[in-house]
C-alpha cells in the first residue's frame, strides 16, 4: 500500500512536470522515446479536439472516433512535424481533415442524395458542402435548449463556413491559425467566417429574441 | 491647424455580432469520454488504427483481393506456348529414336471407318415450337 501511494505520488509529480512543458517540448520528449510526452499531449488536447469535431460533425460518437484517430496519427507521424506552424495548429489540421473525410463518408454511407445548383447529382467536392438541414441534436451531449438550438443551427451552415466559424468562435483560434489549419488565404478565411456568421445569425434570430428580449423603448 | 481624425463607427451588424458571441459562449463544451486515452493506447498497442474507426468490411475485401492477386500471378507464371515450356538440356534427335515395330500398323489392314452418330429427328409442332 505504501509502495502504491509512493508510485501515485511519483506519477502525480511527473504529470505536474509535464504540464509545465510546452507542446513542442512534449513532442520532442515523445520523439526521443518517452511515451509520457505523448500521453501528456493527448490529455492536453483530447477535449478541445473532441469539441471541435463534435461541433463540426454534430455526432458525438463520430467526433470521438475522429479525435482518437487524430492522436493515432500523432503517434505514428509525429516525426513529420517540422515546426513551421504551432503544434496545436498542426494537430487541428489533422483533426479538420479527418472530420471532413468523416462527413463525406457519412453522407455516402447514408445515401444522402445531394444535388448541385443545376439539379444534377453533385460531384464529390460540391455535394459534400451542402448543409444538413435535417439534423437532429444529440440530446445526450447538448442537454440544454440553447446548446441544442445552436448545434442545430451550426449544422445548417455550409460545412466550409461551419469549419471556420467553429474554429474561430467556438475554439477561439486566431484568423492566422485558421488560415494555416485550412490551408486557405487569410482574406478568404475572414470572408468565409463572415458568411458563416451571417448564415448563423439568420438561423438564431428566434433564439436571440428568447435570450435577449427586446427592451421597452419609453 | 490640424485636421481632426474622423471617428470610426461600429458596423450596422455590431449588436448581432455581440449577441452571436454571447450565444456561442453559452454552449457547453463537449469533453472526451473517460475511456478515450485507454482506447487510443489500446489501438496503438494492437498496431492498427483506432479500433472504433476501422472499417470492418475492409478486411474480407483485402483478403479476397490478395487471393485474386496470387491467382493471377500463378496463372501468368504458367507457360503459354511450347517455346516457353521447360526444355531438356539436350533434346534427343528424332532419327535416333527407336520406334517399336509393333506400333507400325501393317499396310494391308484396312483402316476402320468412323460412323457418324444418328442425328435425332427435329421436333415439329407444339413440342418443338
Amino acid at each position: 500500500m505504501g509502495t502504491e501511494s509512493r508510485h501515485d505520488r511519483q506519477s502525480t509529480s511527473v504529470a505536474q512536470g509535464m504540464r509545465a512543458l510546452t507542446d513542442e517540448d512534449l513532442l520532442k520528449r515523445f520523439l526521443d522515446g518517452d511515451e509520457a510526452g505523448f500521453v501528456a499531449l493527448m490529455r492536453r488536447y483530447k477535449d478541445p479536439i473532441t469539441n471541435f469535431a463534435y461541433r463540426f460533425l454534430g455526432n458525438y460518437d463520430e467526433a470521438v472516433d475522429v479525435a482518437q484517430e487524430t492522436f493515432v496519427r500523432l503517434y505514428r507521424f509525429g516525426n513529420t512535424f517540422v515546426g513551421d506552424v504551432k503544434f496545436s495548429t498542426w494537430l487541428y489540421t489533422i483533426a479538420a481533415n479527418l472530420s471532413k473525410s468523416e462527413l463525406k463518408r457519412y453522407r455516402r454511407r447514408n445515401g444522402v442524395q445531394l444535388q448541385d445548383a443545376f439539379g444534377r447529382p453533385g460531384d464529390d467536392e460540391t455535394s459534400w458542402d451542402v448543409p444538413d438541414t435535417s439534423y437532429m441534436p444529440d440530446e445526450s451531449v447538448d442537454r440544454d435548449h440553447i446548446s441544442q438550438a445552436v448545434q442545430k443551427a451550426l449544422m445548417s451552415v455550409t460545412p466550409t463556413y461551419r469549419e471556420m466559424v467553429v474554429l474561430r468562435d467556438v475554439q477561439q483560434l486566431s484568423y492566422e491559425e485558421i488560415a494555416d489549419i485550412t490551408k486557405t488565404e487569410l482574406g478568404t478565411v475572414k470572408s468565409r467566417i463572415n458568411r458563416g456568421r451571417a448564415q448563423l445569425q439568420g438561423l438564431l434570430r428566434d433564439l436571440y429574441t428568447e435570450i435577449f428580449p427586446p427592451q421597452d423603448k419609453r | 491647424m490640424s485636421t481632426p481624425i474622423p471617428p470610426v463607427s461600429a458596423p450596422d451588424d455590431f449588436e448581432d455580432g455581440v449577441r452571436l458571441k454571447l450565444v456561442l459562449s453559452r454552449i457547453s463544451p463537449v469533453v472526451a469520454p473517460d475511456a478515450f486515452e485507454t482506447s487510443v493506447l489500446h489501438a496503438l498497442r494492437e498496431g492498427g488504427p483506432a479500433a472504433t474507426s476501422r472499417p470492418q468490411w475492409l478486411v474480407p475485401i483485402l483478403v479476397t483481393m490478395a487471393g485474386l492477386g496470387i491467382a493471377v500471378l500463378v496463372y501468368l507464371s504458367l507457360p503459354t506456348s511450347i517455346e516457353q515450356a521447360p526444355r531438356l538440356a539436350s533434346p534427343p534427335a528424332v532419327d535416333t529414336l527407336h520406334i517399336p515395330a509393333a506400333l507400325h500398323p501393317p499396310a494391308d489392314v484396312p483402316r476402320p471407318t468412323t460412323v457418324a452418330p444418328k442425328r435425332k429427328p427435329r421436333l415439329h409442332g407444339v413440342a418443338g415450337y
